[in-house]
């Protein structure tokens, strides 16, 4: 039988109830599937950026009211310390920028020092190198977020720009040191904010530049004096920022300067376990979903077939080969399923952009993260799945095909 | 097609059933065979070991000098193909398919006839058998006895050597009967060989030879 013969033939039978049916389940276990999976790559992700890409685990803070220029030596004669730099550098500093300021957003930008070339990935243009240079995020989100009380905190996705369009432009950075003068700065590239997880509007300028416009006291939370009728006390920074070149090594050095009498302590602090169980869970939802469809796909293959025994008897009487049967009966599940995938990838990827209109899900901005499944694991579910489903159909088939004719007929 | 000692037995819980036993006989092109017995008697079983769609315990069964034990599947599908058409008291129509798509669905395996020549074919026997306004109906739009007419076009769509038959006017009226009866006689005239179990006396107008059969035993003719 050729092809487009054998399609007619599929396409008068693929309208009974139990192939329906079978649609149906189909497209229910396989959205599961794909959302489960896509849990799992967004946490895999996350925990992949809390844990192993985090600078902040490899950050140790140093604060000592009266630190020294001994205390220094000291910090700098322990092995496996990579960089060592004042606290200011630990803050960060916001200024609004009119250049881009778009209907009733106001231009506003976040700006970190770069303390170490290797912490941003450059996509367009260059890495910083002289001072008046900036760096900003390829997704880009220039403006104070809106607040709404109905959504909260949100981001008007189609304002995010590309980066890229604004190398070579120039604007004034607010400076909140009173000695110092705005500072003009030009975006000479772009960075990957994703995979460092930034908020979209975080920008980096050089240490030097840092040091002009960020403010220069470490901000306390404000106490009233009310004898004096004062308000805030304020202090220099006071103290270190230590980044260790291996996680490792972390905690090694951390006892070391705890041993030397330092308030020392790591800048981040990270649940582990929280991001296991966010990731065994879905592991487990997917074992036991494919288990299940097992189950139940191959009760409904059976089922069907044998609800199909009589024309399967027909066919034979006609003359038809076991293989001939079989090509028809495998092109028909191949059909059924390849539109149950469509169908249910449909539906995910509905799900998914429902989803992305929520902007903040428990700790992370989604706006960052991709939750899309790679189309290579798509495609490798596709095939995983369709290999099992005709494995079992053909399994199925092939005890059909053992009973003798009469008997298929007489069902 | 020529039947040596064939026996068959059904293999049961309690008991054995011996359904054939010892059946030696042939049959010829041209020729025109009943078969009658009595309700169990085997006629099914034999009819059905004939037309290559039951199985037999034991004895060789030669079908145009082939011995059908030493055929591998293939062989066997290829044979029911070309040389087999076989008619049911129940019919066995696909309930999705049209009437000709019915009639088509032996020819669509068939290298020997064209692509194109089916549909054309399939209306042809439809028409011989008084069904040209039938023909798009799907089965449970038709009668008994257009149902069978279907059936019997669709045996003949291969231009088969045997033909087949198990009370194939079992649910017809007399008039049903003798149009299917005549028609099968004039198939026997053309040169094929034609085999049909009934119940049905009249049968001895049209057939040849009678076979008859008790218990699972060729009585003497
Ligand atoms: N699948 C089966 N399993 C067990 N026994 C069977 C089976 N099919 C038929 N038999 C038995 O074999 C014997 C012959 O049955 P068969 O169907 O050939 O009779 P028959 O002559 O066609 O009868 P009828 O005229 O009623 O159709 C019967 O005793 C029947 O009970
Ligand atoms: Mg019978």
């Amino acid at each position: 039988m050729d092809l487009v013969t054998r399609i007619k033939y599929i396409k008068k039978h693929v309208l009974e109830k139990r192939n329906i049916i079978f649609t149906i389940i189909l497209i229910f276990i396989i959205i599961i599937i794909l959302c489960c999976l896509s849990t799992i790559k967004t946490f895999l992700f996350l925990k992949n950026f809390y844990i192993k890409n985090n600078l902040s685990l490899r950050t140790i803070l140093v604060k000592n009211p009266d630190f020294t220029e001994e205390d220094f030596e000291k910090i700098n004669s322990i092995d496996n310390i990579e960089l060592n730099v004042e606290m200011i550098f630990n803050s960060q500093t916001t200024s609004l920028i009119k250049e881009f300021n778009d209907g009733d957003l106001e231009g506003k930008i976040t700006i970190l020092p770069l303390l170490s070339k290797n912490d941003i990935k450059i996509i367009d243009g260059n890495n910083l190198n002289n001072s008046g240079e900036i760096i900003c995020p390829k997704k880009f989100y220039p403006y104070s977020t809106l607040y709404n009380e109905a959504y909260g905190e949100k981001i008007i996705s189609s304002k995010i720009m590309d980066g890229k369009k604004i190398l070579g432009k120039t604007f004034k950075i607010h400076s909140e040191n009173e000695l110092n003068d705005d500072l003009l700065v030009k975006v000479v590239g772009t960075y990957d904010g994703i995979s460092l997880n930034q908020q979209l509007d975080t920008c980096y300028i050089s240490m030097s530049d840092f040091k002009k416009v960020a403010f220069p006291y470490e901000r306390i939370d404000l106490w009233y004096d009310e004898n004096n009728e004062k308000h805030v006390e304020q202090f220099e920074y006071e103290g270190r920022l230590i980044r260790i070149d291996k996680k490792e090594n972390v905690n090694k050095v951390l006892t070391k300067l705890q041993k030397m009498g330092f308030n020392a302590y790591i800048s981040g602090v990270v649940d582990t376990n929280y991001y296991t169980i966010m990731i065994l869970i879905p592991t487990i939802v997917i074992f036991i979903s494919l288990l299940l469809a097992i189950v139940i796909v191959s009760s409904i293959i059976k089922k069907k077939i044998l609800y199909q025994q009589k024309n399967l008897g027909i066919l034979k009487v006609s003359g038809y080969t076991n293989s001939e049967i079989i090509k028809n009966n495998l092109c028909e599940t191949f059909l059924i399923y390849t539109f149950s995938f469509a169908i249910a990838f449909i539906i995910y990827y509905s799900l998914l952009n429902i989803l992305k209109y929520y902007r903040f899900l428990g700790e992370f901005t989604l706006y960052n993260i991709d939750l899309n499944l790679n189309y290579i694991y798509v495609s490798l579910i596709y095939f995983i799945f369709l290999f099992l489903i005709l494995l079992i159909n053909l399994k199925v088939l092939k005890k059909s095909l053992k009973i003798d004719v009469i008997e298929l007929l007489k069902d | 097609m020529i039947l040596d000692n064939i026996e068959k037995i059904y293999y049961m819980k309690s008991n054995d059933i011996k359904a054939l036993n010892n059946i030696n006989c042939s049959f010829e092109k041209g020729k025109f065979y009943a078969i009658m017995g009595h309700s169990g008697s085997g006629k099914s079983t034999l009819i059905n070991i004939l037309g290559l769609i039951d199985s037999y315990t034991s004895g060789k069964y030669t079908i145009n000098g082939k011995d059908v034990t030493k055929l591998s599947e293939k062989e066997l599908a290829n044979l029911r193909m070309r040389n087999i058409g076989f008619i049911f008291q129940e019919f066995y129509l696909d309930e999705n398919l049209k009437a000709f798509e019915n009639v088509m669905l032996p020819m669509l395996i068939n290298k020997e006839i064209k692509k194109s020549e089916r549909k054309t074919i399939s209306f042809k026997l439809l028409k011989f058998l008084g069904l040209d306004n039938r023909c798009y109906h799907y089965p449970k739009e038709l009668s008994g006895g257009e149902k069978q007419r279907v059936c019997l076009a669709r045996a003949l769509a291969n231009n088969p050597d045997f033909i087949l038959a198990d009370e194939p006017t079992g649910a017809l009226d007399e008039e049903n009967e003798k149009f299917v009866f005549k028609t099968l006689k004039e198939l026997s005239k053309q040169g094929k060989c034609v085999i049909v179990v009934t119940h049905s006396n009249i049968i001895k107008n049209y057939s040849d030879i009678v076979i008859n059969i008790s218990k699972g035993k060729i009585l003497e003719k």
